[in-house]
């Protein structure tokens, strides 16, 4: 039986916590250079650098990180389609 | 309870069926096997790895000629192996059939230099199905295009967040001279497979590596792509060295007298795992070592990434295969396993030697003593939902199926 799957959402709809978007990124990158990517991309935005981001804030951060070349973008591309699904980050357990 | 293929419900249960063959120019009578083994059920999917020495387009052909409906794919390998033995100079191949998973695969080329085109082309999306609505994909790639790691990750851009990846990278014998992925009678280096997976039930992933941590946390302070120049701002090989020297001393070697040319296999003993979350690490192969002390590795590492050298005892190596193997078992909720794939790194095999058959055994026994069908790679691919872990060196990754 074939039905129309839900559409993927095409912004930030949430708030999201940096910790969350953080988790996402270090399975790619690394914890470290996930945390430092985020940090300068947060510092430029003038965004809070901790707690909850609210979802404009969010979809900005992701945005201008997904721009960045090679791993980094990438890793952003994949966070920001986990967070815009509200898919919660698996414990890295490899 | 296995029903008799004549039972009118057998055609919903999954049956999977292994075979392999040593010969290059025959690989018919291993395709019959499937089909026995089958007992007549059409196979959905049929999956080949080939070493170089089993020319995969004259394995294909006879792939599509005895399952003239099914989706066929494969690549080249370091390595092959089933749940009957492992070896070299030859290929397995395993099949897929039963109501449960439908299949859509395709091929694109020109991995190297337009990576998204070639998952374009590769990527049949499959129509919406409210009676099987788990998607899995199975990427086969050409890691010798050089983006291994970076076709993963647009991979899982591309299919969506609710789509789960599996793979590897294909092998040639250890020759790093050509890799061919295929699909139907298409065999390509350069190249990318994706086959796309819709099920009534769950797939499981199952990842695990065999590394411990034996140095400080490192920073990674100067790195070119796959080349790492500087740890902690000193030349990467020597701080290396100055990490493994009493391990290696311990086992009667000295690795300050080891010529640069012959240190490869201590460094797939002692490789870097890249720190992805508390006592997590995903390991990255070094391959070799230069006289500026720069170390090459089997995928990129950026800089400001801090890893820490890894330890990697035989019975860990092993271990891990059962570990694996036990969570893709694990995650099918308790069915009963059909039969997996497995994309084991060849590092592993190197490291192991003889011993890699006894870390087979582990993820058959893992399984539940299921069929399984596998092979030696240059890279794992591993994306669950919520873990985009990506592409990983020295592990064993597994995909089961449930009965």
């Amino acid at each position: 039986m074939l039905s129309p799957r839900k559409p993927s959402p095409l912004k930030v709809t949430q708030p999201v916590e940096v910790a969350l978007i953080l988790a996402h990124m270090s399975g790619s990158l690394g914890q470290e250079k996930a945390k430092a990517v985020v940090a300068a991309a947060l510092l430029k935005l003038s965004l809070p650098g901790e707690g909850v981001l609210a979802a404009e804030q969010a979809e900005l951060l992701l945005n201008a990180i997904a721009e960045e070349a090679g791993l980094v973008g990438l890793a952003a591309k994949v966070t920001k389609q986990m967070v815009r699904n509200q898919v919660a980050p698996l414990k890295a357990t490899f | 309870m296995v029903l008799p293929p004549d039972h009118p419900q057998a055609s919903m249960t999954t049956r999977i069926a292994t075979a392999r063959s040593t010969s290059a120019t025959d690989a018919a009578p291993a395709f019959l096997e499937l089909q026995k083994q089958l007992g007549g059920a059409e196979p959905s999917l049929v999956v080949v790895f080939a070493s170089t020495s089993a020319p995969l387009e004259g394995v294909m052909k006879a792939a599509a000629h005895a399952f003239p409906k099914a989706n066929t794919i494969g690549c080249t390998t370091a390595g092959e192996f089933t749940e009957a033995s492992e070896g070299k100079a030859q290929f397995v191949a395993w099949a897929l059939a039963g109501d449960d998973v439908t299949v859509t695969a395709g091929l694109g080329t020109g991995l190297k230099a337009d990576p998204e085109a070639a998952l374009e082309s590769a990527i049949k999306l499959a129509a919406d199905d409210a009676e099987r609505p788990h998607r899995m994909a199975i990427l086969l790639l050409d890691p010798l295009s050089g983006n291994g790691e970076e076709a993963s990750m647009l991979a899982m851009t591309m299919l969506g967040p609710t789509v789960r990846l599996a793979g590897g990278a294909a092998g040639d014998d250890l020759h790093f001279k050509q890799t061919l992925v295929a699909c139907g009678n298409q065999v390509a280096s350069d190249a990318v497979v994706v086959a796309l997976l819709s099920s009534r039930r769950p797939l499981g992933i199952g990842v695990k590596h065999g590394h411990k941590p034996m140095s400080k946390p490192l920073t990674v302070t100067k790195a070119e792509g796959s080349v790492v120049h500087e740890l902690d701002g000193k030349p990467a090989f020597g701080v290396w060295k100055d990490a493994v020297r009493a391990a290696v001393q311990a086992e009667g070697a000295d690795i300050d007298a080891i010529a640069l040319a012959d240190v490869g296999g201590h460094l797939l003993r002692y490789e870097v795992g890249l720190i992805a979350g508390a006592n997590e690490y995903k390991i990255r192969a070094p391959l070799s070592a230069d006289a500026a002390g720069a170390v090459s590795f089997a995928c990129g590492i950026p800089e400001g990434a801090v890893v820490r050298i890894t330890s990697s005892a035989e019975s860990d190596q092993i271990s891990s295969a059962r570990d694996a193997a036990e969570r893709a078992r694990k995650a099918l909720g308790g069915a009963k396993v059909a039969g997996a794939l497995v994309f084991d790194c060849i590092c592993r095999n190197l490291i192991l030697g003889p011993k890699f058959g006894a870390a087979v055994k582990e993820i058959h026994e893992g399984l539940g003593g299921a069929p399984i069908a596998g092979f030696e790679t240059y890279g794992e691919i591993a994306m669950d939902l919520g873990q985009s872990s990506g592409f990983h060196n020295t592990t064993t990754v597994v995909l089961a199926f449930p009965a």
